[in-house]
């Protein structure tokens, strides 16, 4: 059944190449004898193409069979052939096409030892230096041996028998780990010209069995030498470019010597070539990056060494305690999603954004365009057709826009991850109980978001470990768990973020506010006391509020919740905070996901147009003049029964007021900030269009009434009103 | 032949490396108490490789360490860092004082054979 005469066609360097192949890689390699049907090509079929592209061919060799009739119909086409394969490939079953071939295609298991046998004519010759040879072979002085025989190989004549076995042992000694079995096989056969493989060679115990598995020596050394590999990585220091560090170029050199003869020492002489060149580009580059590549390189390809776990040596090297420090890539799932990841500067994504920006306020101009077509030249056919192209134009450009925020995406999993950490040493230190659940940290939203939300949640957590869940005793006698819970939890709602922060405590302590609130003067005690408990919460964001008498370690340095919407606020968000007395308080913070982009409504007021942020509109309606109520010194709009208190834009904006004609009515934008609503009186609506914001700078850049400015299509300049602002004006 | 330098100012711990490391093919192994004598040794005589003790009198294992990786003559040389115990500050600065890899007492002494081996450039 299993067929290796065949082999002999296989010239000696071939053998020796895959040989050294075998011994040294994980993967086994098998035998593939494939016997096309006759009809094959008939068929269609291109057995040829097959066989050449079976993943992991090293080597095929045709050969002609008997015993195929000559039937009339087949006619010249009539395949005879028989294709023995060598394939390297950790599954034997190894394509497809050849499954579907069935019992024309037979693998068998091919041995390292099925490769070695020395070829050539016998001449009469005697072993040079046999003495010498024989005492080196016997006390496995394999480098001695291997000069010795590398320089006798090179006097005998090159097609002989005895310059094969020269060849040979010197092939096997260049191994990892020298099969002294098959060196003195191979050494016998030099003056015998006869060579019989070694009986109880390890790869003959496993010719019937397909246990690639097996963990072999190599592995181990793999193993060891991968450690090795990672601690260059430690020695070279973080990625990027080095600042002045004086020890970066000694630093270099020594992890390159290291990585080369880490390199030779497994064999993979590849590598180790190319390393003076990393050298220098890395010395001229002034970063490590490209010695970083090679030895990640190596760290990758050995990732193909049958299951490093299962070897000896693996285990005594994750117990050792060395694999801990240098070795970041110890995880392979996380290494490899880390080499299948393009890590880009954020400055240039930022810049890519920009062009987009730009792409899609220079679409913008496309149906201003059209409008001049139909009306300046008359043509309406024109303006049609630039509207349909504007319609194609519009779409690519959103989608395109969506494709470039989504690379600026990333998990809140980036902030989240540091939270257990925190809540540990924090809960530690206080000697409170503390379980932290996250949820939802795979949850998205744009890096700028993600980054500005770390400081405004470790304030959070030092409040709710410090003053909101109690000392396990407490909780105890309020019949509550000794352990606290803090659950922290990311959702997308829409277009925004929606981070929760949960934890079991005592709440917050709503007369205590309310006193806190009456002395620090910030209402009158009246107005205080006839306010709703969740209004007297909100309370807490009011600058300079702190409600814990004693200033502790944690959470009392003087940054209050006012600073947290501070800065929830400049990322766009909201955050609100909820709380019921011993069930815990609820801090949840409204993010948008995507900062770059904003869609504004423009209105126009007092002859000219501004631009609102449309997150902030809740409607646009058109009241009669008899529906403008005066309240008091203001007036204000009922709206399905609510009161929503107006004001003229035009003259918040110190802008002319343009002249009402009577039995008009009046345009009004209602607007919801900070949960409150309030009305515009404007002159007209426009459209809503996406623009990039840029905020002011120079001479304008203190007007924090504008939130920045926007160019329109037509190249005109918005301005962008912040509503918050608006707000505080009133 | 192949030189390697033993540092550590124990003579028992010398011992014990050269005990372990006399095993391997064509080595010749040196010893010096202190980070000063290594470094005296190192500039006057060629080697392949350093086992460096952490804690020594004179001149300790990470002075000596950023001394060899300030001279061009000699920065190529890997050294392998002994260290009492894995604190990881103590690792970041072994390495950020140019250690090529490290050991922590008591070791296995085939994983400090086979690191030696692998560091030299060889299989066994």
């Amino acid at each position: 059944m299993r067929d290796t005469a065949w082999l002999r066609e296989v010239p000696e360097k071939n053998r020796r190449e895959l040989y050294t192949e075998l011994v040294e890689g994980g993967t086994p390699a098998w035998q593939l004898c494939y016997t096309p049907a006759a009809d094959a090509v008939a068929r269609g079929q291109d057995p040829l193409r097959l066989v050449r592209d079976l993943p992991g061919m090293r080597w095929f060799a045709l050969d002609a069979r008997s015993g195929v009739p000559d039937s009339p119909d087949s006619g010249p086409s009539v395949c005879r052939l028989i294709v023995n394969v060598i394939v390297v490939a950790s599954d034997p079953t190894m394509s497809e096409a050849l499954a579907s071939e069935g019992d024309r295609a037979v693998v068998t298991h091919l041995a390292p030892y099925d490769l070695c046998f020395p070829t050539g004519e016998p001449q009469p010759q005697d072993w040079p230096a046999e003495v010498e040879v024989r005492d080196l072979l016997k006390r496995k002085q394999g480098l001695a041996l291997w000069r010795v025989l590398a320089a006798k190989s090179k006097e005998t004549a090159e097609s002989s028998w005895q310059a094969s076995v020269l060849r040979w042992m010197c092939c096997v000694l260049e191994s990892v780990r020298p099969d002294q079995e098959l060196l003195e096989a191979l050494f016998a056969s030099f003056s015998t010209a006869y060579f019989q493989a070694p009986v109880a060679a390890p790869a003959a115990t496993d010719r019937s069995t397909l246990s690639p598995k097996e963990p072999s020596q190599t592995s181990e050394l793999r193993g060891h030498a991968a450690l090795l590999v990672q601690a260059q990585l430690a020695l070279l220091g973080p990625v990027g470019p080095v600042g002045a560090d004086a020890l970066w170029p000694g630093r270099l050199h020594a992890a390159a010597t290291a990585l080369e003869r880490v390199f030779r020492a497994v064999g993979a002489a590849e590598l180790a070539a190319k390393i003076s060149e990393a050298v220098a580009a890395a010395l001229e580059a002034g970063a490590a990056t490209p010695l970083r590549t090679l030895a990640e390189e190596a760290l990758r390809s050995w990732q193909g060494v049958p299951d490093l776990a299962t070897s000896k040596f693996a285990i005594s090297a994750s117990e050792h305690p060395a694999a801990a420090v240098p070795a970041p890539a110890r995880n392979e799932d996380v290494e490899r999603q880390a080499l299948r990841m393009l890590k880009v500067e954020p400055g240039r994504i930022d810049s890519l954004l920009g062009l987009v920006g730009e792409l899609a306020v220079a679409k913008n101009s496309l149906p201003f365009l059209a409008r001049r077509a139909e009306l300046d030249f008359g043509s309406r056919q024109l303006a049609r057709e630039i509207k349909e192209r504007y319609a194609v134009i519009n779409r690519i450009t959103e989608e395109l826009q969506s494709a470039v925020m989504h690379v600026r995406m990333m998990p809140l999993a980036h902030v989240f991850r540091r939270f257990p950490r925190l809540v540990r040493d924090l809960s530690a230190k206080l000697g409170k109980l503390i379980r932290l659940e996250i949820v939802g940290e795979d949850t998205e939203a744009d890096k700028g978001i993600v980054e500005e939300l770390f400081d405004p949640l470790v304030h959070l957590f030092r409040n709710s470990i410090d003053h909101g869940v109690e000392m396990p005793d407490e909780r105890e006698a309020a019949g509550k768990a000794r352990e606290g819970l803090i659950r922290l939890s990311a959702q997308h709602a829409d277009d925004r973020v929606i981070i929760e922060m949960r934890d079991d405590g005592h709440g917050i302590d709503v007369e205590r506010v309310r006193q806190k609130a009456i002395e620090k003067g910030l209402a009158s005690a009246d107005d205080l006391r006839q306010r709703s408990d969740d209004d007297i919460i909100q309370l807490i964001f009011a600058p300079g509020f702190s409600t814990v008498e004693n200033v502790s370690e944690l959470s009392g340095r003087g940054v209050g919740m006012d600073v947290v919407r501070t800065m929830v606020t400049r990322a766009g968000g909201t955050i609100t905070v909820t709380s019921k007395p011993q069930e815990g308080t609820t801090t949840r913070i409204t993010l948008p996901v995507t900062m770059a982009v904003s869609r504004v409504m423009i209105v126009e007021a007092g002859g000219t147009e501004v631009g609102l942020p449309f997150v902030n509109v809740r409607e646009t309606v058109h009241v009669q003049p008899g529906d403008l109520k005066h309240v008091g010194q203001g007036r204000a709009i009922v709206l399905r029964g609510r009161l929503i208190p107006v004001w003229p834009l035009a003259e918040l904006l110190a802008l002319p007021q343009t002249e009402t004609v009577a039995g008009e009515g009046t345009s009004v934008l209602v607007l919801r900030v900070d949960g409150h609503d309030l009305g515009l009186a404007v002159d007209g609506f426009q459209e809503t269009v996406d623009v990039i914001t840029k905020p002011l700078a120079g001479v304008l850049g203190h007007l924090e009434l504008f939130i920045g400015t926007a160019m329109l299509g037509d190249g005109r300049v918005l301005l962008v009103l912040d509503p918050k602002e608006i707000v505080r004006c009133l | 032949m192949r030189r390697i330098l033993l540092v550590d100012d124990s003579h028992t711990v010398r011992m014990y490396g050269r005990s372990i490391l006399t095993s391997l093919p064509e080595v010749q192994i040196e010893e010096a108490q202190n980070g000063i004598e290594a470094l005296e040794k190192t500039i006057a005589q060629k080697f392949d490789l350093l086992l460096v003790d952490v804690n020594m009198p004179k001149m300790d294992g990470y002075t000596l360490l950023r001394e060899l990786r300030s001279r061009p003559a000699l920065w190529s040389i890997p050294a392998i860092m002994v260290t009492t115990e894995d604190k990881e500050e103590d690792l970041r600065r072994a390495y950020a004082a140019g250690a090529s890899f490290h050991l922590s007492k008591p070791f296995d002494p085939e994983f400090l054979r086979r690191s030696v081996a692998l560091l030299l450039g060889e299989g066994a």
